[in-house]
């Protein structure tokens, strides 16, 4: 059972224009960010060199903050939105994984 | 009777030999290893090593079979049947161990040579491999096409944070690009 009550800010208006709107481009950014991060994080692994790692990890951390950027302001603006879990999904939730954690121990 | 059990014995003791001869062959390979030190040498042992095992099972497989029908007096003439068997078994196990030799002989003047090559490396050195360069190419590239990507957006875009987070980006992309650009020029090309 989950919240029905949507966690976002007040839309855009939709242009009407049939072209590239705002929201696609910010669309494409995000889709590149998120592929450039795949890419660094397939070259960091394959590559067994310290300098190569330590390069793709530095260039991996600055295209990773700016896709978290990129999605603030996508939520911003009201394109992106949130529905929050229900508390007893969560109580659950927390119940199960503390019964598995007392296994561990 | 006493003919039949002194067959057996002569087949048990030819069997014995084949597999002293096959432990020697190990043992000289075991050798000639532990001189070796390139990692282009060691697959040749590996597949010699190969050979001789699969051989000793079935060796070994073949006694034992027949050490449990010695007592019986109608499983005599299967032994003698089976004792073709293994002795079928030998010749190509004979055939392989003369093989081998030659192969353990060829690769013994290879171990002169790995004592005149350099040490082996502690840690892989500072060059690109030809399987970092596919990598090296697509992260360049994406970010080329991002900086391209980035500056057409910021023409097209309306709202003034948008643009301005679009310009950021665009002059990421571009540092980025400069600074795989530089690796790759101070690392790449170092091949002897």
């Amino acid at each position: 059972m989950t919240s029905s009550k949507k966690i976002e800010n007040p839309k855009m208006p939709h242009s009407q224009k049939a072209g590239v709107t705002d929201h696609d481009l910010l669309s494409a950014a995000l889709a590149t960010e998120k592929n450039l991060d795949i890419a660094y994080v397939t070259a960091m692994h394959e590559v067994g060199q310290k300098m190569f790692y330590s390069l793709y990890f530095d260039l991996l951390k600055e295209t990773s903050l700016l896709h978290q950027k990129l999605l603030e302001l996508q939520f911003q603006h009201g394109w992106s939105s949130l529905i929050p879990a229900a508390p007893e999904e969560v109580e659950a939730l927390k119940q199960e994984y503390t019964d598995y954690r007392q296994e561990l121990k | 009777m006493e003919s039949l059990q002194s067959l057996q014995q002569l087949q048990q003791l030819k069997q014995l030999q084949i597999q002293l001869q096959q432990l020697e062959i190990q043992i000289q390979l075991q050798q000639e290893e532990q001189k070796k030190e390139s990692a282009a040498q060691q697959p040749q042992s590996i597949q010699i090593q190969e050979q001789p095992k699969p051989e000793l099972a079935q060796s070994e497989q073949s006694a034992q079979s027949e050490q449990p029908s010695q007592s019986e007096q109608s499983a005599q003439v299967e032994q003698s049947a089976q004792g073709e068997q293994p002795s079928q078994k030998e010749q190509p196990a004979q055939a392989k161990a003369p093989e081998q030799q030659p192969q353990g002989q060829k690769s013994q003047p290879k171990t002169t040579d790995t004592a005149k090559e350099p040490p082996a490396y502690l840690e892989p050195p500072k060059v690109i491999s030809t399987l970092h360069i596919s990598y090296l190419q697509n992260l360049l590239s994406a970010n080329l096409l991002a900086v391209k990507q980035y500056r057409q957006a910021v023409q097209n875009c309306q709202l003034p944070d948008l643009k301005r987070q679009f310009e950021e980006a665009g002059q990421m992309h571009l540092a980025q690009y400069d600074k795989l650009l530089s690796f790759l020029v101070e690392n790449g090309g170092q091949a002897k």
